[in-house]
């Protein structure tokens, strides 16, 4: 263990910050975006060991060192490591970092520093957030994350920012509230401590009563369903992504929003894998009502999710909103990969421990690689989503409009633009040797293996995908382009250089996913083991 | 064994691929001599490359065979003793796992039955030891007699579990014919293309060409993966790439919006492929824990082919048929072939009839051990496919008879066309099948090649401004009039010998024991589609060639000859056209004895085929079968000839004016030519009138009503209204004065006390 490489890659974006902010003169953009742009490429080489050199034999987290006191009389300990569920998730946040400069380097042009301060503490954090081994450290990143991006909407974004931002930061709110609650009680009953293998510890030798499991999970679920988003609590998302910067977007899509995902799979499936799977009448005293489980809900709200945002996207108007209602479709994906596997009676029999031999076997091989699946996923979707969010942000520095209808034939004046778009695209909707499909087959895969209805309503998001992104370049790239659009500008170089490493990393994903599966297997199997059962 | 042919295989299809990379990153600054030259070359070394590899296949058929089995089983057949017989078995079973066919099917028996005896042969029991030797005898035998096959495999791609999937190519009989029509016909489009696209600018031309050396590529990795997903890369790689060159002239968005369609509804067909797949893989971990979840065709075929399967398998087979219909443009998912003619008509020649289109034919042929014994709720997959396939071929053909679009005629015809490739596949031809496809390949290449020359000499792709065409491209009409009565299965050209061979596999499916009456009904449609078929031949003919030239107007260029670059492919795909039928005749093998094989033939050993004695066909050598096979020739000639002669009367005895054209069908006739020519108002009602407009409408109506009101401006701005309500009201009583919070303070203490009174009292 040489380097605190963790430590660094937190504070290094905070030092650079405060650097920025205290030395460098407010008028001189270019030396702002500049040292921006170096910190963040400094802090994605200093990531780069971490995914080089982890050593998936012997698995488990590493790079951390051992848990040092933060608040003693709380038990809060500063505890970082990473492993297989969260080390791509770090690498995917240091790397999109400088994409977002370069992504703001035209579009932004007020308060020039402020953002890129505010950009850096979002770094930060969010790297914090996966690297957070305690809970209260973790819950501690997971709030001081939302101000920079409430700031980014709120002040660097269109027309409707501020209800936008409000809404934004009032939704999430509310699930950190109830988060914080259910920290509260896990606390208080994992023997004073926050530290989360601790928790774990602690709650394999005394377990949670299923009742009480069942109400700390749903606190933390609705947390991050809202921040997945999950159908239905996902209506700020449009708002936000409609309303913020381009480089607020490309983040909020590309690493935000896997948050929601990470935290169902560090927190709720570990911690609580009976609540999971519980049906609540049981202790409602509803006996026969047959109320469904934590897992069949969130199932058939991450399948519903997959079809109803495919269908909000065909009928947008506005191009960015289009593509943040892709992102609906596609988290519901990943959320009915993490939850499809636990869902039904055949979930509760598994975590109960009394699951037969074959039933056992095929819900873990099918589980394991939903959920291996959904991890890719999530950082496919983080490479696809961001280019395309980076690619609307080049269309509206030059057209200043997202309508789809002002839109048209750019394919002409703009080809170059066209062809990443496309290639943009293939990428999202899961063409064969790119990242999602790899993602999509592994998911839909394991979905299929433990229920096949939820599998079967799964593969229908393939033909409304390349309905609506198909639909989306024929209506703003083919055709006859007039006025301005006939006499837009290409997509420059610096912009190039910014967006094809996400377009090139796609197709690398998906032609050679091993290493990346080879990490990430191994991490599910060590969370399918913590079930218990 | 790594015979040199095997490093060929990765090569074939990087040719392709560094072209469409090279002209797409350099081809718009390097020039259009540059471009061509690539674009061309590629498909052409590919080409020979495929032909090096399949002289390799056939000196390794013909090669020493695997006789240190067979001489080994023989030499010790007497006296073995249980330690020599398990000897021998090992031997044998070493000898066989070096073979690395693909669906050789002797050898995956072989196998099976070796794991069987194999621990029964070494029991002290004498009769068990004769039952095993006279196995590995023939297993040696079966060996021996298989044929060889190439594999490749560049390493793992996806591995999770028990899940493994290779980046494996392989290529068997039945791959290298279609490496050898996909190279050598993407060889003569490309060259065509380079005269056809010659007025393109540069930037167009470059796109042009590396959109079709990447489907070239494309088309390689579908019919040379070894798995299941690899295999679906090709496929859904050529789906976009028939996406980008049907919506090539991106600038009219009529054509855009044709690419969009033909993408959809491929997905939707893959959305089949993909479920069909997960079916067979769920099926497979049913077999036990250590039964690897691969998707490798060969076992994939070992463990699921070759006996009924209903349930998972059954239902996947199907599924993979309905990605098939989408690919090959079968009922229901056909409509978007007609509208892929948007596309350069080179385009449509290569994709949209030689190649793409019939990657449905080859993905059943690829894992027919398993659709053979397939089975949902007691109806064979395989007799599915004949009734699509026939039912297809049939409204296709009609619809094609109502077309004016010289194009659309063709591409209906080609939605026929592999109607029938699908009815013999279902009625388990898979040799003649693969036959036909190649037969089409030729004449429906030389027919749109043909129809582009004249679309580029006239502007117009009407049959209608056409006419008379005989007199100023005179090598455009010879070949296309070879390549429309190929088409029409008239005698002796090759058309006629391929289209036979499946008719008559309908008519002894037939007549096998306990076949179901359909198959007549089968054959019969297939006979009528025929008729169809030399009726729309011959129009297509006499409406572009024949009679005077309808079109130019005031003042209008004659219509020009057809440049060579355009013209030399038409002649070489023209000749094959009238003499590829030879591939299926016996005549031809009888003469060349020495080893060749008739193309039916050649495949049949790595598809499953019907056997007479499984299926209770007629023996191939009963008088039986020979007075079917000569009734079933004359019946098809005569269907031909009859179509001919009706094609001839309407539209060549008396050559239409440009006047009487409009008038010429009158009465009943013009509203059943209304309805050919809208074929059938499947797409119209179907899908521009119930598909499209349901799901806008839901869509419309979910983001409206449910999203922007119900959800977003209801419940989630509703919960900040009552707060800021809630709120409203509680400000009420925040009026700071002392007096009235004194006055709160009392009511609340009373409130409370009286709550806590109630309480006890009540416990």
């Amino acid at each position: 263990m040489a380097l605190p490489f963790l430590e660094i890659l937190i504070l290094l974006p905070v030092f650079g910050a405060l650097v920025i902010g205290l030395f460098v003169p407010r008028e001189d953009e270019g030396a702002v975006r500049g040292a921006t742009l170096a910190v963040t490429l400094v802090n994605f080489l200093i990531s780069l060991p971490l995914f080089f050199t982890y050593d998936t034999a012997k698995g488990g987290f590493q790079f951390g060192r051992p848990a040092m006191d933060w608040i003693e009389p709380l038990g809060a300990s500063i505890h970082l490591g990473v492993d297989g569920l969260s080390l791509l998730l770090v690498v995917l946040t240091t790397f999109l970092m400088p994409i977002a400069v370069l992504a703001s380097y035209r579009g932004i042009t007020s308060k020039v520093k402020n953002f890129h301060v505010a950009l850096l503490v979002m770094e930060a954090a969010m790297v914090g957030v996966f690297v957070a081994r305690d809970l209260l450290l973790f819950f501690l990143f997971f709030e001081v994350m939302l101000a920079p991006m409430f700031l980014l909407i709120g002040v660097w974004g269109g027309q409707d920012r501020i209800k936008a931002a409000l809404k934004f930061f009032i939704y999430t709110a509310v699930g950190s509230l109830l988060m914080m609650a259910a920290m509260a009680y896990v606390y208080t009953q994992a023997g004073h401590t926050f530290d989360i293998e601790k928790i774990h510890a602690a709650f394999a030798e005394n377990p949670l009563s299923a009742s009480t499991q069942f109400w700390l999970c749903l606190a933390f679920v609705i947390a991050f369903a809202i921040k997945v988003p999950v159908f239905p609590l996902h209506t700020w998302l449009p708002h936000a992504h409609v309303q913020a910067p381009t480089a607020g977007s490309v983040v909020l899509a590309a690493v935000m929003l896997k948050i929601g995902g990470y935290g169902f799979l560090r927190l709720c499936l570990p911690l609580f894998p009976q609540g999971v799977t519980l049906q609540p009448e049981v202790f409602l005293g509803l006996g026969d009502l047959a109320l469904p489980s934590i897992a069949t809900t969130m199932s058939w709200l991450g399948a519903i999710g997959i079809v109803y945002g495919a269908l909000m996207a065909l009928a947008q108007k506005d191009l960015k909103r289009l593509i943040a209602y892709s992102s609906v479709s596609h988290l519901g994906l990943v959320v009915l990969a993490i939850f499809a596997g636990l869902s039904g009676e055949a979930g509760r029999q598994w975590t109960g421990g009394v699951a037969e031999g074959a039933l056992r076997e095929t819900l873990e091989a099918g589980h394991a690689r939903a959920v291996t699946g959904a991890i890719f996923q999530m950082i496919a979707h983080g490479l696809s989503t961001g280019a395309l969010f980076f690619l609307v942000g080049v269309i509206y520095d030059r057209r200043h409009t997202k309508e789809i209808a002002k839109l048209g034939g750019l394919a002409t004046s703009a080809p170059k633009l066209a062809v990443c778009f496309v290639v943009a695209t293939l990428a999202s909707i899961a063409l064969p040797t790119t990242a999602g499909f790899v993602g999509e087959v592994l998911i839909l895969l394991g979905v299929f293996e433990t229920n096949k209805l939820f599998a079967v309503i799964g593969v229908t998001g393939m033909v409304l995908g390349a309905t609506y992104m198909l639909w989306a370049i024929q209506r703003v790239f083919f055709g006859p382009a007039e006025g301005e659009n006939a006499t837009m500008e290409d997509i420059d170089r610096v912009e190039l250089i910014g967006v094809l490493p996400l377009l090139i990393l796609g197709f690398v994903l998906g032609v050679a996913p091993g290493p990346f599966l080879e990490l990430i297997e191994p991490a599910v199997q060590t969370l399918i083991q913590s079930y218990g059962g | 064994m790594f015979p040199k042919e095997t490093a060929l295989l990765p090569a074939i299809i990087l040719v392709p691929l560094l072209g469409a990379l090279f002209n797409g990153l350099f081809g718009k600054r390097l020039g259009k001599g540059v471009v061509s030259t690539v674009a061309v070359a590629t498909p052409l070394i590919a080409f020979f490359f495929a032909a090096a590899v399949f002289f390799g296949l056939h000196a390794a058929d013909h090669g020493p065979l695997f006789s240190d089995t067979s001489v080994l089983v023989l030499k010790a057949k007497e006296g073995s003793t249980t330690s020599n017989l398990a000897r021998r078995l090992e031997k044998a079973e070493r000898s066989l796992a070096k073979r690395d066919d693909l669906f050789a099917a002797p050898v995956v028996e072989g196998k099976r039955v070796l794991r069987l005896v194999g621990p029964a042969g070494l029991a002290d029991d004498v009769r068990l030891q004769t039952v095993a030797q006279r196995h590995s005898l023939e297993i040696a035998k079966a060996a021996d007699a298989a044929p060889r096959s190439y594999r490749y495999n560049l390493g793992t791609w996806i591995s999770v579990g028990n899940f493994k999937v290779d980046f494996e190519f392989v290529v068997d009989r039945l791959s290298i014919i279609l490496m050898l029509v996909i190279t050598g016909v993407g060889f003569l489009i490309h060259l065509y293309s380079t005269s056809y696209m010659g007025h393109e600018k540069v930037g167009t031309y470059a796109r042009y060409f590396t959109y079709l050396n990447l489907f070239i590529a494309s088309m390689l990795v579908l019919v040379m993966g070894g798995n299941l997903l690899l295999l679906f890369i090709g496929w859904e790689g050529v789906g976009m790439c028939s996406y980008l060159l049907i919506g090539f002239e991106y600038e009219d968005p009529a054509k855009a919006a044709c690419g969009t369609k033909a993408f959809v509804v491929n997905r939707i067909g893959d959305m089949g492929v993909v479920l069909g797949m997960f079916c067979l893989l769920v099926a497979l971990s049913q077999g036990g824990p250590d039964i690897p979840l691969s998707l490798d065709f060969q076992h994939l075929n070992m463990a699921l082919g070759g006996k009924a399967q209903a349930g998972l398998v059954g239902l996947g087979c199907l599924l993979l048929f309905f990605g098939c219909t989408g690919k090959s443009a079968q009922i229901p998912l056909h409509l978007w072939l007609p509208d892929a003619m948007a596309g350069p008509t080179p385009v449509s020649a290569l994709i949209h009839a030689a190649t793409m289109v019939t990657a449905g034919i080859y993905l059943i042929a690829r894992m027919s051990p398993i659709f053979a014994g397939a089975e949902v709720i007691g109806v064979p997959v395989l007799g599915i496919v004949a009734l699509v396939g026939a039912l297809t071929a049939f409204f296709a053909g009609a619809a094609a008879i109502g077309q004016d679009d010289i194009k659309k005629v063709l591409a209906y015809s080609t939605v026929s066309q592999l109607g029938y490739m699908f009815l013999g596949v279902g009625a388990l031809a898979m040799g003649a099948a693969v036959f036909h496809l190649v037969t089409h390949a030729f004449f429906k290449a030389v027919l749109f090649l043909g129809a582009g020359a004249v679309i580029h000499a006239t502007h117009t792709q009407s049959m209608r401004r056409m006419g008379g065409l005989k007199n100023y491209m005179p090598t455009t009409y010879w070949t296309m009039a070879v390549g429309a009565l190929a088409l029409a299965g008239f005698p002796l050209l090759s058309g006629f010998f391929s289209k036979d061979m499946i008719l008559f596999s309908a008519l002894m499916r037939a007549k096998a024991e306990g076949a179901h009456w359909i198959w007549y009904g089968l054959y019969f449609l297939g006979l009528g589609t025929g008729f169809l078929t030399a009726v729309y031949s011959t129009r297509l003919i006499g409406m572009t060639f024949w009679g005077d030239y309808r079109g130019g107007g005031p003042g209008g260029r004659h219509p020009h000859a057809a440049p060579s670059a355009m013209a030399s492919p038409l002649f070489v795909l023209g000749l094959l056209s009238i003499f590829a039928g030879l591939l299926g005749l016996p005549a031809l093998a009888a003469w060349m004895k020495g080893g060749a094989e008739l193309l039916p033939h050649y495949v049949a050993p790595v598809v499953a085929q019907a056997s007479s004695a499984l299926n209770g066909y007629p023996a191939p050598d009963s008088h039986i079968f020979h007075s079917y096979e000569k009734a079933g020739l004359l019946i098809g000639s005569m269907a031909a000839l009859c179509g001919v002669a009706v094609g001839w009367k309407f539209w060549g005895s008396k050559p239409p004016s440009k006047i009487t054209w409009e008038s010429q069908v009158t009465g009943s006739l013009a509203g059943v030519r209304q309805v050919l020519a809208n074929a059938w108002y499947y797409d119209e009602w179907i899908n521009k009138r119930f598909v499209q407009p349901a799901v806008k409408y839901l869509s419309g109506l979910l983001w409206e009503h449910v999203d922007d009101n119900a959800i977003d401006r209801g419940l989630v701005d509703g919960t900040g209204r009552v707060a800021v309500q809630l709120s409203l009201f509680t400000r009420v009583f925040q009026t700071g004065r002392v007096a009235r919070y004194a006055a709160y303070f009392v009511v609340g203490a009373v409130v409370i006390l009286a709550c806590v009174h109630l309480y006890s009292i009540s416990h």
